[in-house]
């Protein structure tokens, strides 16, 4: 029982930062329908800014969580005004495309870049943690913190989106552009702070994960934006509350099956994909969209 | 590019020149591989350029014909690729002793192998293509992965660690006739009563319905052939490389396969064959630029795509692809081929010259 506890927690941690990115592939998808391929790179992006951080303005967390969040955001609205704005009105899957090579080329240049390189760099410890035993369960005071921050940033991005101006802007243009246009919303505007703020979430989580898992490679970003893509489309991609959950149930479904196998553990969230979109074709929250003639 | 060039000049004559033009090309990289001016190392690149067009043509079917989004071809070829190579391997390997009883015996591996993974791409189809668009395009990705994770625990696949010790079996003439054969499968397809079906449930899948045509069996259909062509890719893929692994055939691979067929031209063969060849070739010429190559690589796939998002030749098809049939000047400009949309160009250019000529005549 105490090992279920353990892994649960391990589960969470992992969770909370898959749900983290893909709230940003699920924010993007809603409003300019594309599956942004680059966004685990800005995850990347993020924990690598976390780190130079780290080095040279000293291992504060609060320092290195805001440099990596702003820088990744930056990125991100760079990346949709250069690679993506010009495609809008071309075939979506141009745009797909067009997103691989950004992703392509935000690693390559990372891995070429003399200062990050390819080799693996050990992220600092920018929380001092302790171990806390509860009921024969431990865990460390950073776990929770970890857990406890991403939560407060996801109900922060359920404040943006359901009580602010901006927020009003992205739900009215995820639901019709072009009217959202006509009634005089700022497209380009809302287009680029959702850029700015699934981004910034990713970067947070590059920055979780850096903590989580302390190596740190340029090619983590693609490798956890699959995950975190996989548990967008599992809640329903589109849906925030979707993201969020579809993150938590990743997390844990991997933890709970690396520990019976490692294998199985690579291959549970596709199983789980799987299963979830026979079943519910627009996943857990998404709403299926009938087709009008 | 030879073939293609001289193709484009005779466009409205009879498209008997290129079956001119594939011998031709043969025979011409042959010389150039037996002169050496094409070391082995670009000739194996060649080689798996042709490959990976076998496969990008058949993603064609599935997403540029049926205009369904799938995702997944990566696992079909690994199907293909280790059905056959188990073949070859395990199996077959001591009644191979000739060459004509180890290449009809390879034959027969790449076949079953690619029957294999067409019957995967049976059992794997029949539930996912009742999804749409990205959906259909993740479930396939996933499927994918599952595949490769099967490849991990399999017991005769050599596990995580792959195959190795695969004979090289795929030789340059092999892959060129299958290259061929495929082309002209797909044609025939495409242009059948099926594909037609096919092209139909693209354009509108509702009326399609409406005018009589079994979307989801046409829809099964060119998955599963689609499946069965990437499947042959991987077998020839296989013993090429001759050793296999799980990672070889990830998502990478199957966004690789994506990339070919989108930054060619999605809707065509032939685009998607080129896309492939340019592609695959491509990092290769940029080898020089040691860690910047693929940085280069990334940068180019985007400049091209923001230029010609209907790929680089667009839905045009080239010589006997077209199969005779003349595009109209409508089709033409909806087609955004490379060489008919530069002469598009030139002739508004040309025509108003002339409107401005005669304008100055009205004049005087």
């Amino acid at each position: 029982m105490s090992q279920f506890f353990q892994l649960l927690i391990y589960g969470l941690q992992l969770g909370t930062i898959y749900a983290l990115v893909a709230l940003g592939y699920t924010m993007v998808y809603g409003i300019v329908d594309l599956i942004n391929f680059a966004h685990g790179d800005f995850l990347m992006l993020g924990a690598y800014t976390a780190f130079f951080a780290a080095l040279f303005a000293g291992e504060n967390f609060v320092v290195c969580l805001i440099m990596a969040m702003l820088v990744a955001g930056v990125i991100g609205v760079i990346t949709d005004r250069i690679a993506y704005k010009p495609m809008r009105n071309q075939p979506k899957l141009s745009a797909l495309i067009t997103a691989l090579g950004v992703s392509t080329f935000i690693q390559n240049l990372c891995r070429a870049l003399p200062f990050i390189g390819p080799i693996p760099k050990a992220f600092p410890t920018l929380l001092q943690s302790k171990s806390i035993k509860i009921f024969g369960v431990t865990f460390t005071t950073t776990q929770i913190l970890l857990i406890v921050l991403a939560i407060l940033l996801m109900l922060g991005l359920n404040f943006i989106v359901n009580k602010t101006k901006v927020g009003r802007g992205m739900r009215a243009v995820s639901l019709d552009r072009d009217a959202a246009a006509l009634m005089g919303i700022n497209i380009n505007m809302v287009i680029s702070s959702t850029f700015f703020i699934g981004a910034a979430l990713a970067g947070a989580g590059g920055v979780f994960y850096g903590i989580m898992y302390p190596t740190l490679e340029v090619s983590i970003g693609s490798f956890l934006g699959n995950k975190a893509f996989i548990a967008a489309v599992v809640g329903g991609i589109g849906s925030i509350k979707g993201a969020m959950f579809g993150g938590i149930i990743m997390g844990i479904a991997e933890i709970f099956a690396t520990n019976l196998n490692a294998d199985v553990g690579f291959g549970v969230a596709y199983a789980i994909l799987i299963v979830i979109l026979l079943v519910k074709p627009a996943g857990l929250f998404g709403k299926l969209t009938t087709e009008k003639v | 590019m030879g073939k293609t060039k001289a193709v484009q000049l005779q466009k409205d004559k009879k498209s008997y020149v290129s079956y001119i033009m594939i011998p031709v090309l043969f025979v011409v990289i042959q010389i150039l591989y037996r002169t050496e001016i094409l070391n082995s190392y670009w000739y194996q690149i060649l080689q798996l350029a042709c490959i990976n067009g076998i496969v990008a043509m058949s993603l064609n079917l599935i997403n540029g014909m049926t205009g369904q989004f799938s995702l997944g071809q990566a696992g079909f070829m690994s199907v293909g690729a280790y059905t056959s190579a188990m073949l070859t391997k395990l199996v077959f390997q001591s009644a191979m002793g000739n060459p004509f009883a180890s290449y009809g015996l390879f034959f027969l591996a790449l076949l079953i192998g690619a029957a294999v993974a067409a019957f995967i791409g049976f059992l794997i189809g029949i539930p996912s293509l009742r999804l749409k668009g990205d959906y259909l395009a993740i479930i396939t990705l996933g499927f994918s992965e599952i595949i490769r994770v099967l490849w991990r625990v399999f017991p005769f696949s050599g596990r995580a660690k792959g195959l190795n010790g695969i004979q090289k079996l795929s030789t340059f003439p092999i892959i060129f006739v299958a290259v061929i054969i495929v082309m002209i499968l797909l044609r025939n397809f495409t242009k059948s009563r099926y594909g037609r079906g096919c092209i139909a449930i693209r354009e509108n899948e509702l009326a399609a319905e409406t005018m009589g045509i079994n979307t989801t069996k046409a829809k099964i259909k060119s998955f599963v052939f689609s499946a069965f062509i990437a499947g042959l890719g991987g077998g020839l893929y296989a013993h090429l490389m001759m050793f296999i692994n799980p990672e070889m055939f990830s998502q990478v691979k199957s966004t690789d396969m994506l990339l070919f067929l989108y930054a060619g031209g999605v809707g065509s063969y032939s685009s998607a064959l080129l896309g492939a060849l340019i592609f695959t070739m491509l990092p290769e010429f940029l080898r020089f630029m040691g860690e910047w190559r693929l940085v280069i690589y990334a940068l180019i796939l985007i400049i091209i795509m923001l230029n010609r998002p209907k790929g680089i030749f667009g839905k045009h098809e080239f010589g006997f692809m077209r199969f005779g049939d003349k595009e109209s000047a409508h089709q033409k400009a909806d087609n955004g081929g490379l060489i008919s949309s530069f002469v598009e160009r030139r002739k508004a250019k040309k025509l108003a010259q002339a409107g401005e000529n005669n304008g100055g005549a009205g004049k005087q």
